[in-house]
C-alpha cells in the first residue's frame, strides 16, 4: 500500500461519522468542507460552496474530484446615515481537479461568542440609505496633493479598485486591512502615527472599523484599527454628549485585541445578513419566484462534464472494484427478467427511473460477480437529444449458470455513490454479500 | 432469406419518422412542451431526398388558457392549425417506457474518448493564485425567465391539478454553510382540494413547488355543497373573502407537494377526452 493511500484512508475514517456529504478528501490527506474559507485582503474570502458531482449521504467521505468556490468582496459604502459595509459575491465558478492543486482550505477554527455580554448593545441602522454608492466613488475629484482632512482608506481604494486577485489567501481572517466590528462597548487606547499610545477612549459596540495594522500581543493579538465613527449608532444621551464635544480624528485609531472584534464575514454570516444595514440587506434584486427552479432543482449534468469529472477522480475504478465484492443470493428462486426500482418491482423498464434489469437462469443458486463494467446507455429513439444515463452492468455466475444485471441510472453523476443506490434495488429481490 | 428482406423493407417504409441532427430520431405522435403547458404534436414527418435525415416537421399545436374570473375560473385547450417547422430538437415520446435489451445502445466508458479540455494544468494552483483559480462560467441575465427543458411536462407555469385531496407544505428559503440558497418544507400546511388548480414554479426529483390558485377547481371534482358558492360567485361573489384580497386579485399559495399529487393538465384532458377542466 502505497502512504498516500494510507493518508486517504485516514483522512476517510477520520471524518466518517458525521456529514460526509459535506466535505471530500483529497490522497495527500487534504479536507474540503463546505463553507470552509480562505481570506484574502479587505476581507475578501473564497468559501467552498458545493462539489461536483454533488456528495451523496455515505459513511466514507468521498475523493473530491471539482469544488464549487464562491468568491466575495466586502465594500466600504457611505450614505446619508454613515458608513456601512456590504458583501458582494464577485465570482462563482469551478475549481477542477483540486487534488491535483496546491489549494488547502482550513474549517473555521474560531468561535465567536457573539455579544454576549452585552445582548443588545448592537442596533444596526434600520432606516433606507438615500443612496449607496461605492464609497470611493463619493471621494472628491480634485486630485491636490494636499491630503489634509481626506479620507485617506477611500482614497486609496478609489485610485486602485480593489483586485482580489492581486494577493494570496490564507486561513487568517483577523489580518491587516480586514474589517471588522467592535463586539461590546470597551475602553481602548488610543494610538498615535508613531505607534505610542496617546489616551484612551470609548468605543461603542457595532463600531465598523478596518485594521491598520498588527500592535504587538499580550494573551492575545493585539491590532491598531481604524474607525469608521459613524459606523454605528450611539444612544442619544451619547450623540447629544458627543454634539456639545469637539470631533478628535485622532480618538478613531485605536488599540483593540482579537478577542474584542469579530471579522466582518462572521458577523454577517451569523446574522445571514449581507450588509451591515438592515435596509440594505436583500442579496439580489427581486426577481419574484423565478429563480426557484435553480434553488430546488440542480440542473442536469451534461454527459461530456460527468465523463470528465469521473476520469478526474478516478471514481469508474472504484465502482468496478466495489461491484467485484458482490455476490447475490436470491430471496425467491425466479427466472427471466425482472425489471426492479427501489419501491419494488416494476412492470415496464422508464427511461427516467432508476432501475435494475435482472436476468436469472439459476434460480436460487447463489450468484458471484465476474465482470463489471460503468457504461453510458444514450438511445436513438424515443429520449431527448441529450439524455443519457448511466449503466452499472454486471456479469454474474453460479456454479453452473450465468446471470446478467444492469443497473440505470439516469442524468447520476457517476460516483461511488451508484453503487449503494445500486445495493438498494437489488435487496427487494436479493440477499446481497458482503 | 428473401421474406426477411421483405419484412425488413416493409418495416423501414411504414416506419413515418426521420433523424433529427446527428442520431436522434422523431416520429409522429412525439411531442414538446413549451411555456404554461403549451404543446406541440408531431403530426407527420418530411424527409430530405435520398436520406432519412429530417428536413420539416408538421406539428399540431395546442395552448392552455384560463377563462373566467379570478374567483372562479377554469382552464381552456385552444388547438392551433398544423403547420411547418423547420426544427427538429426537443421532441419526445409520451410515453417514457421502452424495450429494454442487454447490451443495446450502451458503450462502456472506457470507450468513450474524452472530449479536449482546454482548461490550465491544476497543479499551478494553490492559495497564491486562489481567486484566479476559480473558473467562473458564464452567468446568466439575472431577472430572466428559467429555461424551460421542452421534453418534460411539468416546467416552470406549467398548468397541474391535483389527484386527490392533499396537504401542501409552505417553502421557505435558508442558506446553507456553502452560502447556497435551499427551499425546505416548513411545518406550516394547508388542504388542496382535488381537482385544484395551480402551476408549477419548481420541480424537484420527488415533490413539486405550485402555485395553487383558490378560484379554480375542475368541475368534475367539485361537490355538491359548492352548488351555492359557484351560484354566489358567478353572482359577483367572491364567498370566501381574505384580507389581502385588494393586493392579490387572484388568491394565491405557493405549496410544496409530493410529485405524485398532481397531474399535468394536458394528460388529465387526455385522460378525459376534453379540452375544457
Amino acid at each position: 500500500m502505497q502512504v498516500a493511500d494510507l493518508r486517504w484512508g485516514l483522512a476517510a475514517l477520520a471524518l466518517a461519522p458525521a456529514f460526509a456529504q459535506n466535505r471530500c478528501a483529497c490522497p495527500d490527506g487534504r479536507v474540503f468542507s463546505l463553507g470552509a474559507a480562505l481570506f484574502g485582503q479587505n476581507s475578501s474570502r473564497v468559501i467552498v460552496a458545493g462539489f461536483q458531482p454533488q456528495l451523496s449521504a455515505s459513511p466514507i467521505v468521498p475523493r473530491c474530484s471539482a469544488i464549487e468556490a464562491l468568491g466575495q468582496t466586502v465594500e466600504l459604502r457611505r450614505s446619508a446615515g454613515g458608513v456601512y459595509l456590504q458583501r458582494v459575491n464577485r465570482k462563482r465558478g469551478v475549481i477542477r481537479d483540486v487534488c491535483q492543486t496546491q489549494i488547502r482550505f482550513i474549517s473555521p477554527a474560531r468561535s465567536y461568542d457573539f455579544f454576549a455580554d452585552d445582548g443588545n448593545a448592537v442596533t444596526l441602522d434600520g432606516a433606507a440609505p438615500a443612496e449607496a454608492p461605492l464609497a470611493p466613488a463619493d471621494a472628491p475629484e480634485d486630485l491636490s496633493p494636499d491630503l489634509t482632512g481626506q479620507d485617506l482608506l477611500q482614497f486609496d481604494s478609489r485610485a486602485r479598485p480593489f483586485d482580489p486577485s492581486a494577493s494570496g489567501f490564507d486561513q487568517e481572517d483577523l489580518k491587516e486591512t480586514a474589517y471588522v466590528i467592535v463586539r461590546k462597548r470597551v475602553k481602548a487606547s488610543v494610538y498615535s502615527d508613531s505607534g505610542t499610545a496617546a489616551g484612551e477612549t470609548s468605543v461603542g459596540a457595532g463600531t465598523l472599523g478596518r485594521i491598520a495594522r498588527r500592535a504587538g500581543s499580550r494573551s492575545e493579538p493585539l491590532w491598531a484599527v481604524d474607525l469608521f465613527p459613524d459606523s454605528a449608532p450611539a444612544p442619544f444621551w451619547r450623540t447629544l454628549a458627543a454634539s456639545l464635544r469637539r470631533a478628535n480624528p485622532a480618538a478613531d485609531r485605536v488599540i483593540l485585541a482579537s478577542s474584542q472584534l469579530v471579522e466582518i464575514n462572521h458577523f454577517l454570516d451569523r446574522y445571514h445578513i449581507e450588509t451591515t444595514r438592515f435596509a440594505d440587506s436583500r442579496r439580489t434584486a427581486h426577481t419574484g419566484t423565478m429563480d426557484l427552479p435553480a434553488i430546488f432543482a440542480p440542473p442536469k449534468l451534461p454527459l461530456e462534464e460527468n465523463l470528465a469529472e469521473a476520469r478526474a477522480s478516478g471514481a469508474p475504478a472504484r465502482i468496478q472494484a466495489e461491484l467485484a465484492r458482490f455476490a447475490l443470493v436470491p430471496k425467491v428462486p425466479e427466472n427471466g427478467l425482472v425489471i426492479l426500482e427501489e419501491s419494488g418491482q416494476a412492470p415496464r423498464a422508464n427511461l427516467l427511473r432508476r432501475q435494475c434489469f435482472v436476468e436469472t437462469h439459476a434460480a436460487g443458486e447463489r450468484l458471484r460477480v465476474t465482470s463489471a463494467d460503468v457504461k453510458i446507455f444514450r438511445p436513438r429513439a424515443a429520449a431527448a437529444a441529450d439524455y443519457y444515463a448511466v449503466d452499472l452492468d454486471l456479469s454474474l455466475r453460479s456454479a453452473a449458470n450465468p446471470a446478467r444485471v444492469v443497473c440505470r441510472f439516469p442524468f447520476e453523476a457517476i460516483d461511488v455513490s451508484l453503487v449503494d443506490r445500486a445495493r438498494r434495488i437489488l435487496s427487494a429481490k436479493f440477499t446481497i454479500e458482503p | 432469406m428473401k421474406a426477411v428482406l421483405l419484412i425488413c423493407t416493409t418495416a423501414a417504409l411504414a416506419w413515418a419518422g426521420c433523424t433529427c441532427g446527428t442520431r436522434q430520431q422523431v416520429e409522429p405522435g412525439m411531442v414538446r412542451y413549451e411555456r404554461n403547458s403549451d404543446r406541440q404534436t408531431i403530426l407527420r414527418t418530411e424527409s430530405q431526398p435520398g436520406s432519412n435525415r429530417c428536413a420539416a416537421l408538421w406539428t399540431g399545436s395546442t395552448e392552455i388558457k384560463p377563462a373566467g374570473t379570478p374567483y372562479r375560473f377554469h382552464l381552456e385547450r385552444i388547438t392551433l392549425p398544423p403547420r411547418r417547422i423547420e426544427t427538429c430538437g426537443g421532441f419526445v415520446r409520451r410515453d417514457q417506457s421502452y424495450e429494454f435489451v442487454f447490451d443495446a445502445d450502451s458503450t462502456s466508458i472506457r470507450e468513450i474518448r474524452p472530449a479536449a479540455g482546454s482548461a490550465a494544468d491544476p497543479r499551478g494552483e494553490s492559495n497564491r493564485n486562489l481567486w484566479s483559480a476559480i473558473a467562473a462560467p458564464e452567468r446568466k441575465r439575472d431577472g430572466a425567465a428559467p429555461p424551460i427543458d421542452p421534453t418534460r411536462e411539468l416546467n416552470r407555469t406549467a398548468w397541474v391539478l391535483a389527484r386527490r385531496r392533499i396537504r401542501g407544505y409552505y417553502v421557505g428559503r435558508i442558506d446553507d454553510p456553502g452560502q447556497n440558497e435551499k427551499l425546505v418544507a416548513l411545518k406550516k400546511s394547508r388542504v388542496i382540494e382535488a381537482g385544484q388548480i395551480g402551476q408549477v414554479e419548481a420541480v424537484g426529483e420527488h415533490s413539486v413547488i405550485v402555485r395553487f390558485y383558490q378560484g379554480s377547481r375542475a368541475e368534475a371534482f367539485g361537490a355538491a355543497r359548492d352548488a351555492l358558492r359557484r351560484w354566489y360567485a358567478n353572482l359577483g361573489g367572491p364567498y370566501a373573502e381574505v384580507k389581502d384580497d385588494l393586493f392579490t386579485a387572484i388568491r394565491a399559495e405557493i405549496l410544496e407537494v409530493d410529485i405524485g399529487d398532481v397531474i399535468e393538465v394536458n394528460d388529465y384532458l387526455d385522460q378525459k377526452k376534453a379540452d375544457r377542466t
